[in-house]
């Protein structure tokens, strides 16, 4: 299995988690693999949004349907989803509590002035599915503004969907990958035939500060992972050569290379706030294994019939 | 609405037995360039390709020819084989203990 993968075994390291984000290596594997990973955590980890909603007054300045997308797109906490259907697979007609948390959003501004109505205005409408609420620890999520006497009467379904269907259930706000960069340096080079001016010239040169000049000012790579393959440093390496007297010696020869590692891959990935940013990447692993096994039960009777 | 059950596979042999189309109705780039890289691997393999022919339509094409070994054979080993990679590295990040 791992033979495949030039002789490397497929691994994962994780460099660094927080509340909201995950850094990981991905090694071991091809391209078409990490982007596989990459599309499922996208368009197909489910969560839980809010999908079907009724308007019962809204005397707002703001219309009915944006009302309504701004309710979907509130990320709602969904650590939970495995406990709800699919709308589609429940057997209930309408909603039910297998397949739907319900929501009422019912506020008046009677003091006067401008009253903001947010996210923690949602009331469950009953005591189940409480785990379901909005991700907004970090503060209020702005729904809308009211003026003196407006009101907002609304009662709305948070249901189980995926990215692919609406971009509100997606999991993630970014989840992007890299290849892994490989920098060489032609250290004698550099130290026989530059100048320290022209060293710092090269660690200028990068955008994003990947290298750093040491006490005895020689360049040192020091962000690795920053890099973002513009070949700057690359370019700076070259006109310096051309233009001095050791132009006449190797021009082709480059003192600073950059590459790329075409079987190990850096991911980032950002979480809404609707799943921990770890669960993303081992339910989307979950997942592709699924839609894998989907696909392996409809070959066995097509063998048998033929 | 793409639903999970109206998943299809459904299977256009050649009469040399060496070649297949496969349609899967419900799935896309994201299983078929993993299955296309993994199949061109195989020693066994001919030609393989795959394509979505219309994003708006829910179905890829596995276009695979083999020199010995049915076809089907064949990429029922392939999707073992990512299925093997997919658990490795879950149960490598299940390790890590998060
Ligand atoms: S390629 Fe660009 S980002 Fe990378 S080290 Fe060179 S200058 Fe910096
Ligand atoms: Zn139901």
């Amino acid at each position: 299995m791992s033979e495949v993968y030039r002789g490397r075994a497929p691994n994962i390291e994780i460099n660094k988690i927080t509340r909201e984000k995950i850094k990981f290596t991905l090694s071991g594997v091809d391209s078409s693999v990490a982007n596989s990973l990459r599309r499922v955590m996208i368009a197909e980890v489910p969560t839980m949004a809010i999908d079907v909603v009724h308007i019962h007054t809204n005397t707002s300045s703001l219309h009915d349907e944006f009302i309504a997308h701004r309710l979907g797109l509130i990320p709602l906490i969904s650590e939970n989803q495995d406990n709800y259907d699919f709308p589609r697979d429940c057997k209930c007609t309408g909603h039910c509590e297998h397949c739907a948390v319900q929501f009422r959003l019912k506020v008046k501004n009677q003091e006067g002035g401008v009253l903001d109505v947010t996210s923690r205005d949602l009331r469950h409408l009953s005591q189940q599915g409480n785990d379901v609420r909005p991700a907004d620890s970090d503060g209020p999520i702005l729904i809308l503004k009211l003026r003196k006497n407006q009101e907002i009467d609304i009662t709305c379904n948070a249901r189980k969907g995926i990215g692919k269907e609406h971009a509100k259930w997606s999991p993630v706000a970014t989840a992007v990958f890299k290849y892994t960069p490989d920098i060489y340096l032609n250290q004698q080079r550099l130290e026989s035939q530059f100048t320290a001016e022209e060293r710092k010239e090269i660690v200028n040169s990068c955008p994003v500060g990947v290298y750093k000049l040491n006490e005895e000012s020689n360049i040192e790579v020091v962000k690795l992972n920053k890099c973002m393959f513009c070949e700057e440093c690359m370019r700076k390496g070259e006109m310096i050569i051309t233009r001095s007297a050791s132009a006449l010696l190797n021009v082709h020869d480059n003192v600073v290379r950059v590459s790329q590692l075409k079987d190990r891959f850096i991911f980032k990935v950002e979480s809404s706030g609707a799943l921990k940013p770890e669960s993303i990447v081992s339910k989307a692993f979950t997942i592709l294994t699924k839609k894998l096994d989907d696909i392996k039960q409809l070959i066995p009777p097509l063998i048998n019939t033929r | 609405m793409e639903s999970s059950d109206n998943k299809k596979f459904s299977v256009a042999e050649d009469e040399t037995g060496k070649g297949c189309t496969f349609a899967f109705t419900g799935e896309g780039h994201t299983i078929g360039n993993a299955l296309r890289y993994l199949l061109i691997k195989n020693q066994d393999v001919e030609f393989c390709g795959y394509s979505v022919p219309h994003p708006a339509e829910p179905v890829m094409n596995i276009r695979l020819q083999t020199y010995k070994n049915p076809p089907l054979e064949t990429l029922e080993a392939s999707l073992n084989q990512l299925t093997s990679v997919c658990d490795l590295l879950l149960s490598k990040l299940d390790s890590k203990n998060i």
